[in-house]
This record gives structure tokens, C-alpha cells and sequence, in this order.
């Protein structure tokens, strides 16, 4: 399903993303000119689920939470910025009286909407009036099969009423999405969920790390260790190809990365001249909390990335004055450390997911949850594990603190990492617009390797291929390929459908 | 150029596989659906030829 923003339709200052791209698909404009694309809104903290991974620790509604007036205030101003695309969050979206309301009037901005949900309650009823309001997705939380679902959750049947809620919203037209974190324990389950979602209606499927914030540091157990990706990643490059046979499009969150072996496969979904490209908080989207709090991305720690409130000022303003919101649009290498400051990627990357990295160390700059670093450490027979030194308090997105445990792998031969000359980091330069944007370093490919390279190299640093030689045997490669797939459009068309 | 994909947000779920590899596996769909529905018309065309040149000789 494609639902790109036709001009005729789009409210004025709407833009078009180019043909079969998502609307939430940044475009050069969007980065030149800084446009909140991707709203996520948590519009209430009221929960009905005990989930022990929850960095928010929902629950209870927020005492101050926005008003109905103010609301529909504030989605009148997101329209005004640009945003495209509004997921309503909570806690539980629809425990918030007049969440029907919010729907409808971000639908009439003509920007897409669609909810976040553990789905524990949502009722025909519910899934009616949405629908009729307007929504157009809906994405259900499902973190294993039902024993480790409903642990995990906190709640007997919660798995039960997710796949129920799959079902129903497909009933009524709705996209329908499946979110789930990746823990500890949830590799073992991951082929057999698919199975389940796909049979339940499921045809976009994210997959994320869990990351260590509020719930989570108290239960460090569900914690993936950094190591466990090097089973994790292949894993899930094997069910991303069954899903695209299937009808299922695994997406690959935020967290999951960075410029591994199957970067090329996922990212772009097929277009490889979208890869990951750094943390985009406070420049392709916004996290509003449900008392009108701002971030750069809805799951930042409150007490280090709130960047004002729209009872105290315009949003437009927070968007683009407040330094709290612009740290992503100005940062550089020089605040990595670790493997990250040395990296080949490092100015591309930087240093992967804010949040994740951060949430578990306490600084941002430095990610051990890097497929590409995890399967670097290995060659070398070595491994990352975190251990917790201090819990995180009891506010909502508070962190605590994890310690990073560099160790061999038990039996492998270990080596020592080369030594990188952090001046030796490849810089990209980048042309800020008034806005303050830029557009991002693009990379290009390896066509021996399949790994992404920077535009100036000749000799690829993984594999050592001539790029050029590789590049031109790829090309004539892909045009073959494209005088098949006309010649089999022209004779397929010639006779009609099947 | 990228996507927004923050955690606790509704995954995209408005965007399809793009790229040759996906195309190429389309049209091989579409067209065993054709040969299951209709048969081989490449053999039969064959095979009528043999049948005609039987036939004639």
C-alpha cells in the first residue's frame, strides 16, 4: 500500500514523497529545510498494561496532561510545520477521552495518523470510531509468543487480545503493523511470531532493541547483550527475506544497525541509497509528552532533552530555537568516544541511536549495539557485555547507568584491535541551510562485498576490491536486469492478467 | 535520505520493497501464475509444430 500526500488533496505547504516511498520518507527538502516530518505523541501516560521493559513507566495519566483545546491546538501548529505523519502514543492512546477527536482533526490536515498500542481493551467499539474518525494504522506491541508476551507485559492475555486487535483492525481497513523489542529471550521466538502475524493480517513489521530506560533498568535481565547480535542479525536477515515472500516488510528500527552485512538490504527496503545516516531526533521528527513537554524523538530522557513546553511557547519555536532540540543538527565526531570516535563510519553514524546509547551509558557518543562493531570485536575474539551499576529513578524516561565489559570471547584467540587514528576519521562536509539543515553524507556501495564505502575511496577498506572495476561489472549486471524485467512487463502485459 | 523510525511510534507501514531483485520476483510470481492457468504455450506451440509436421509428412 502506497499513501503518498497527492497535491490535490494535500493541505497548503503538503509535500509529495516520491512514488511507493512512505510519507514519513525524508526528502531533500525536508532536510534542508528542517521538517518535523514524524510526530509521536504520547497523549496520555495512562496504561493498562505493567510492562517491565516500559521507559516511561506508564501507568498513571501525567497530573497536567494537554487539554482537549490545547491539543487540537497543537496539531494545528504540527500541520503548519510540515508534519506528515502523527503517531498517537501513551501509555494507552485510547484511554485518553477524546483521543477520537485528536484523530480527526490531524486526519483533516491530511496528515497520516495511526496509533501505538498493546491493544489490552481496544474494543470493536473503539476500533469503530477510530476508523470512522479517520485512522488509517494501527501498530500492536508483541514482544514473543504468549508466555513470554504476557510476562514481559505484565498482564495474562495481553498477548491473546494483541493478535485479536490485529485481526479486528484489518477487519475494518486499517494498516496493520507489528512492533516488537528484542530482548534477552526473544530470538528463540521471533520465527514462530511471524508466523503468527502474518497469519493474523500483519503486513509491516518493526523490529527494535530494548533498551535500558525506566522499567527496563530495574529488570536488566531482558536486556540484550551487545554480543548476542552477532546471532540476533543473521537471524533476522533470514526472516526479513521469508517476510518480503510473504507479504511481510520487516522495518528495522532506529536501533537496529549500523552498517553491517545486510545495511544494504533493509534500510532503504530495496532503494540502497537510503541508509542509516544518523540520529535524526529533533531534525526529521519530534516526541511531544502528554503535558505538552517537547524532545527531538519520543523516547529521550526527559531530564536531559526537554526542550520546552507549548504552554510556554510556540512549538514552532522550541522546533527551531531550542538548543535541546538541535543538538543532532550541530554535533560532530568530537563527541564520540569509544569505538565510535575511530570508526570508519563515525561521521555518518554517529554513534547510531541517541537514546539507546545514552539510556544505557550515560553519555551519548558511544553504541556497543553495532553489528558491524560486534562483528569487528569477533574477528579479533572479542565481545561486549553491560552490566547495571545504578538504577534509574522513578520518573517517567529516567536512565540509570550500565557499565561496559569489553572481555574475549571463551575460547577464541584474541587480538587487539587495531589502533585508529581518530584524525584519521573521515569527515563529511556539510552545507547548513538558513533553516539550519543540511543533507546527509550519502554513501555508495561495495559491489564485492555489499558494504557501504565513502564516496572518495577507490580500494574498498573491507574487502579490498577495485571499486570502480566491481562498480562497472555491477552496472552492466543491473542492465541486464532491467532489459528482463521490460521485456517480461511487455510480454506479461500482452497477455493480460492471469 | 532516511526515515524516521523512533522506537515507541507506529512503524511505516505506507512504504513497499522497492529495487530490481523485488520487481524481478514480482514478474516471476505473475508469470508462473500465467503458465499454472494457461500451460506452457512455448511447448505446446512446439508440439504442434511436431504434430503438423508429422502430419505433412
Amino acid at each position: 500500500m502506497t499513501d503518498t500526500l497527492p497535491s490535490e488533496t494535500a493541505p497548503a505547504g503538503a509535500r509529495a514523497t516520491p512514488e511507493g516511498k512512505s510519507v514519513r520518507f525524508r526528502t531533500e527538502r525536508d532536510y534542508a529545510e528542517l521538517t518535523p516530518v514524524h510526530v509521536v505523541w504520547e497523549v496520555t501516560l495512562a496504561c493498562n498494561l505493567k510492562c517491565q521493559h516500559c521507559g516511561s513507566r506508564a501507568g498513571r495519566p501525567r497530573p497536567d496532561e494537554l487539554n482537549t483545546a490545547e491539543a487540537l491546538e497543537l496539531i494545528d501548529h504540527l500541520a503548519a510545520l510540515g508534519t506528515r505523519e502523527l503517531t498517537l502514543i501513551g501509555g494507552e492512546a485510547y484511554l485518553r477521552r477524546d483521543w477520537i477527536e485528536l484523530i480527526r482533526r490531524s486526519r483533516a490536515h491530511g496528515i497520516r495518523t495511526a496509533v501505538q498500542t498493546g491493544a489490552r481493551n481496544l474494543t470493536d467499539k473503539r476500533l469503530d470510531e477510530a476508523a470512522d474518525a479517520g485512522l488509517q494504522g494501527i501498530g500492536v506491541s508483541i514482544d514473543g509468543l504468549p508466555d513470554l508476551h504476557d510476562r514481559v507485559r505484565g498482564v495474562p492475555g495481553s498477548y491473546d487480545q494483541a493478535i485479536s486487535a490485529l485481526q479486528r483492525a484489518k477487519a475494518r481497513g486499517l494498516a496493520v503493523s507489528v512492533n516488537t523489542q528484542i530482548g534477552a529471550e526473544t530470538a528463540a521466538h521471533l520465527p514462530e511470531l511471524m508466523e503468527r502475524i502474518i497469519a493474523a493480517g500483519a503486513t509491516h513489521w518493526q523490529i527494535q532493541l530494548t533498551v535500558a530506560m525506566g522499567n527496563a533498568v530495574d529488570n536488566p535481565d531482558l536486556l540484550l547483550q551487545p554480543y548476542q547480535l552477532l546471532e540476533v542479525m543473521p537471524l533476522l536477515a533470514r526472516l526479513y527475506r521469508e517476510g518480503q515472500k510473504r507479504g511481510l516488510l520487516m522495518i528495522v528500527g532506529n536501533n537496529v544497525g549500523y552498517f553491517g552485512p545486510y545495511e544494504r538490504m533493509w534500510r532503504g527496503l530495496g532503494d540502497e541509497a537510503d541508509h542509516w545516516n544518523g540520529c535524526a531526533a529533533g531534525q526529521g521528527g519530534i516526541g511531544i509528552e502528554a503535558d505538552g513537554t517537547i524532545k527531538g524523538c519520543p523516547s529521550l530522557a526527559t531530564s536531559l532533552y526537554a526542550a520546552g513546553n507549548v504552554r510556554e511557547m510556540s512549538i514552532a519555536d522550541i522546533w527551531r530555537h531550542s538548543e535541546k532540540m538541535a543538538f543532532g543538527r550541530v554535533r560532530d565526531v568530537e563527541e564520540l568516544y569509544d569505538y565510535c570516535r575511530t570508526c570508519y563510519y563515525a561521521d555518518v553514524c554517529r554513534a547510531g541511536c541517541t537514546w539507546t546509547s545514552e539510556s544505557l551509558l550515560g553519555k551519548r557518543g558511544n553504541n556497543p549495539y553495532c553489528h558491524h562493531r560486534v562483528l569487528d570485536l569477533a574477528r579479533h575474539g572479542w565481545r561486549e557485555r553491560v552490566t547495571k551499576v545504578k538504577d534509574a529513578p522513578a520518573a517517567s524516561f529516567a536512565i540509570g547507568e550500565f557499565a561496559l565489559v569489553r572481555e574475549a570471547i571463551p575460547g577464541a584467540q584474541t587480538q587487539p584491535l587495531p589502533v585508529r587514528d581518530p584524525a584519521g576519521v573521515h569527515i563529511a562536509h556539510r552545507e547548513r541551510t538558513a533553516a539550519g539543515g543540511a543533507l546527509p553524507p550519502r554513501l555508495k556501495v561495495c559491489r564485492s562485498c555489499d558494504q557501504y564505502v565513502w564516496p572518495h575511496e577507490t580500494e574498498c577498506p573491507h574487502c579490498a576490491a577495485d571499486l570502480a572495476e566491481v562498480e562497472r561489472q555491477h552496472a552492466q549486471a543491473a542492465e541486464h536486469r532491467r532489459a528482463l524485467i521490460q521485456q517480461a512487463r511487455r510480454v506479461l502485459d500482452g497477455i493480460g492478467p492471469a | 535520505m532516511s526515515s524516521f523510525r523512533p522506537l515507541y511510534a507506529v512503524t511505516i507501514t505506507d512504504a513497499v520493497a522497492a529495487g530490481d531483485l523485488e520487481q524481478l520476483k514480482k514478474l516471476e510470481a505473475e508469470a508462473q501464475e500465467h503458465l499454472n492457468q494457461y500451460g506452457d504455450i512455448a511447448t505446446l506451440l512446439a508440439a504442434l509444430k511436431i504434430e503438423i509436421a508429422k502430419a505433412e509428412a
